[in-house]
Formats: C-alpha cells, sequence, structure tokens
C-alpha cells in the first residue's frame, strides 16, 4: 500500500516574511520615523528603554491596522495591480487570519502602550487603529472620494502618540506635526491616482479622478499644496523649530508648490505624451518633502541637545 | 536507505521539501518575536523599578480596587 495523494492547496504555504508583510512594513516605515520625531522633539524626555518600547507599540500598532485593512480589503486588492502580490490576495494568508494578526496585536499594542507609558498615549493610539480599519478602511473608502482627506487623519497621529506618550499632554507643536501629515496626504495620493486611475477603475474605488475627473483632481492637488505650504513652514516658530528648519522648508515647499503647479496647469493629453513623467515625479518627490521636513525637526532636536540655539527667535 | 535518497532527491521527504524549511523559519521567527517581547517587558520593569514607581499590587487581599481597604 503505497498510493499517496496530494491534496493540500495549491497556495503555497505562508513563511515569516508573508505575516511581516501583513504589518505594511513600507507604511509602519514612515509611522516609527514620525513617531520618533514626535518623542525626539517632546520637551520631557523619558528612559531611552521606555522611549524605544513605546516606538515599538506605535509601530505594532499601525501593523495591526495594516493587517486589518487587508483583511478587509482582499477583494480590492486582488483586483489591482499595485496590491495584488499582498499576501491575503495571493493566497499565502488566510483572510480570517490576517484578522485574528490584526486584532491580536491592536490589543497588544494599545495595553502595553498604556502600561509602558500613559492613558492618552494609549487612547490615541488605539483610536488610531480604529479610525483606519474602521473608519477608512471599512466605512469611507468605497463609499466617497473624499476617502483619503479624512482617512490621512490615521496617519497624521503617529507624532501626537510620541509626543502623548512622553509628556502625557497634546500642545501646538504636536498639532502641527498632525496638520503637516493631514494635509500631504491628498495631494500625495491624488498624484498617484492620476497616473494609477485604471487600478482604482478597475477596483471601483472612488477615487477622485475616477468620481470626479483628473480635471478636478489636478485643481485639488494644486489647493491642498497652497494650504498645506504655509503650515509646514509654521513648525520653525515653535520651540522644535528654528532658523535651520525655517531654511529647509522654504526650499522644500518652494519645489513642492512649482510640482503642484506644474500638476494643476497639465492635462491628460500633456501627461499622457510623456508618460505622467510630472504626476510620477511629484509623488515621488512627496514622499522626500515629508520625510525630510520631520528629519529637519529631528536635526533641531540634535541642535538643541548640544546647546546651539539662536538667542533672540520669533515664538508663536 | 536507497529509497529515501531517492525521495529525498524528488524534494517528498520529511527534511527535503521546502515547505518545511519555510515552517522553520516561521518557527524561529515566532520565537525570536516573543523573546523580544519578554525582554522588552523585562527592561521596561527594570527601568520603572529603578526610578522608584509606586508599587501597589493586591497581595492575598480581595478588594476590587487596590488600597480600598487601609481606609
Amino acid at each position: 500500500m503505497s498510493d499517496a495523494t496530494w491534496i493540500g492547496s495549491d497556495a503555497p504555504e505562508a513563511g515569516f516574511s508573508d505575516y511581516y508583510a501583513l504589518l505594511k512594513p513600507k507604511v509602519m516605515r514612515l509611522v516609527v520615523f514620525t513617531a520618533l520625531v514626535g518623542l525626539v522633539t517632546a520637551p520631557v524626555m523619558a528612559h531611552p528603554v521606555i522611549a524605544l518600547a513605546a516606538l515599538i507599540c506605535i509601530a505594532v500598532g499601525a501593523g495591526a491596522s495594516g493587517a486589518l485593512n487587508m483583511w478587509w480589503d482582499a477583494d480590492i486588492d486582488r483586483v489591482m495591480e499595485r496590491t495584488a502580490k499582498r499576501p491575503v490576495p495571493s493566497g499565502k494568508v488566510e483572510a480570517t487570519e490576517a484578522m485574528a494578526i490584526g486584532l491580536t496585536l491592536s490589543a497588544f499594542s494599545v495595553v502595553f502602550l498604556f502600561l509602558f507609558t500613559n492613558a492618552l498615549a494609549a487612547g490615541l493610539l488605539a483610536f488610531t487603529i480604529f479610525f483606519y480599519a474602521v473608519v477608512y478602511t471599512m466605512w469611507l473608502k468605497r463609499s466617497t472620494a473624499q476617502n483619503i482627506v479624512i482617512g490621512g487623519a490615521a496617519g497624521a497621529f503617529p507624532p501626537v502618540i510620541g509626543w502623548a506618550a512622553m509628556t502625557g499632554s497634546i500642545s501646538l507643536e504636536p498639532i502641527l506635526m498632525f496638520l503637516l501629515i493631514f494635509l500631504w496626504t491628498p495631494p500625495h495620493f491624488w498624484a498617484l491616482a492620476l497616473f494609477r486611475n485604471g487600478d482604482y477603475q478597475n477596483a471601483q474605488v472612488p477615487m477622485l479622478p475616477v468620481v470626479a475627473g483628473t480635471r478636478a483632481t489636478r485643481r485639488q492637488v494644486w489647493l491642498y499644496a497652497l494650504i498645506l505650504a504655509p503650515l509646514a513652514v509654521l513648525p520653525a516658530f515653535t520651540p522644535v523649530g528654528g532658523l535651520f528648519y525655517l531654511i529647509g522648508a522654504l526650499v522644500l515647499n518652494a519645489i513642492w508648490l512649482a510640482g503642484a503647479w506644474a500638476i494643476r496647469t497639465r492635462d491628460d493629453w500633456d501627461a499622457e505624451q510623456d508618460k505622467f513623467r510630472v504626476e510620477k515625479r511629484f509623488f515621488g518627490f512627496s514622499i522626500l518633502y515629508l520625510f525630510a521636513h520631520f528629519a529637519l525637526l529631528l536635526v533641531e532636536a540634535g541642535l538643541r541637545a548640544v546647546g546651539w540655539e539662536l538667542g533672540a527667535w520669533p515664538m508663536l | 536507505m536507497a529509497d529515501a535518497l531517492k525521495a529525498k532527491a524528488n524534494g517528498l521527504s520529511r527534511d527535503g521539501h521546502e515547505v518545511y524549511g519555510r515552517r522553520q523559519t516561521l518557527n524561529k521567527g515566532v520565537g525570536i518575536v516573543l523573546a523580544a517581547t519578554v525582554l522588552m517587558i523585562f527592561a521596561v520593569t527594570l527601568v520603572k523599578l529603578s526610578a522608584g514607581i509606586e508599587m501597589k499590587g493586591f497581595d492575598h487581599t480581595f478588594e476590587t480596587t487596590p488600597g480600598a481597604g487601609e481606609r
């Protein structure tokens, strides 16, 4: 008796890297970085071990909401070229498994952040996970073209959580950091949607170019970029900013506005001629733009730590 | 012995099939994550204790609010 039949599933079994991919490591990188800036720039600095543990909790919380997003959005992800290889749509990880991992890690990250730091930080982390997984993923994403505008709040919370973890309170500085990410999100994603329009159309996700057309989207990219630019410079005049931040922010925002204006003044015919070169360049620059602003705040914190501060500097 | 070698060459044996390699990596990964979690809790506990955090537990007393029986 040696007759054997393979009755397993055709889908390849998941490895550790597939479970790690559930947590959206690329998004987590931005979350970790902005949360780190919130932690480091706060006027009260906890013990480095506590700060590191808080940072891990925030990262895991963000990863958990990513897993919940992948569980809920598996049907959309399957249709879109950009997301078809994710662990759930590719069949490596079961959707329910993604949900279980998401819920477990959410609970662990919030409880640990509470035990390590304070209730405000833990509450904000819980709200962020809820906002991303329920308000954005389950509700807004499939129902309104403003999905990315309101949903962007979820990505904007990490520096506020980092700040709250250290100080136990919220002040103007983390609010400005929040606004920086919040207002940056729409032009960043709409620039992507302009050259990935077909993807969203196939998946029937009501992104702005799908619902309102590309002309309106181009106008909105410019409007949001215009509102963001002065707000992005404002942290220079708070205790976390300074001359170095001001110079950097002015340069970054000049390029930012020039890019947004270039998108605003083009139409689809122009874009198709050069294969969306301007939109792609603006999208790539937008990532650098956000990282650079937070990196400048980090540099300012470093300069303050070594006592290199200007005597007289206008403060808000 | 020859059969076992042949099976291994075909990728069917317990040692040879790549699925076992992947499972081993998964098990190791989960192990490292759990060990890191324990280490993190331990390190935070040490830091908090050495900072002189106030410790108050239930300590074999049946009470729903710590310290309620002392009032």
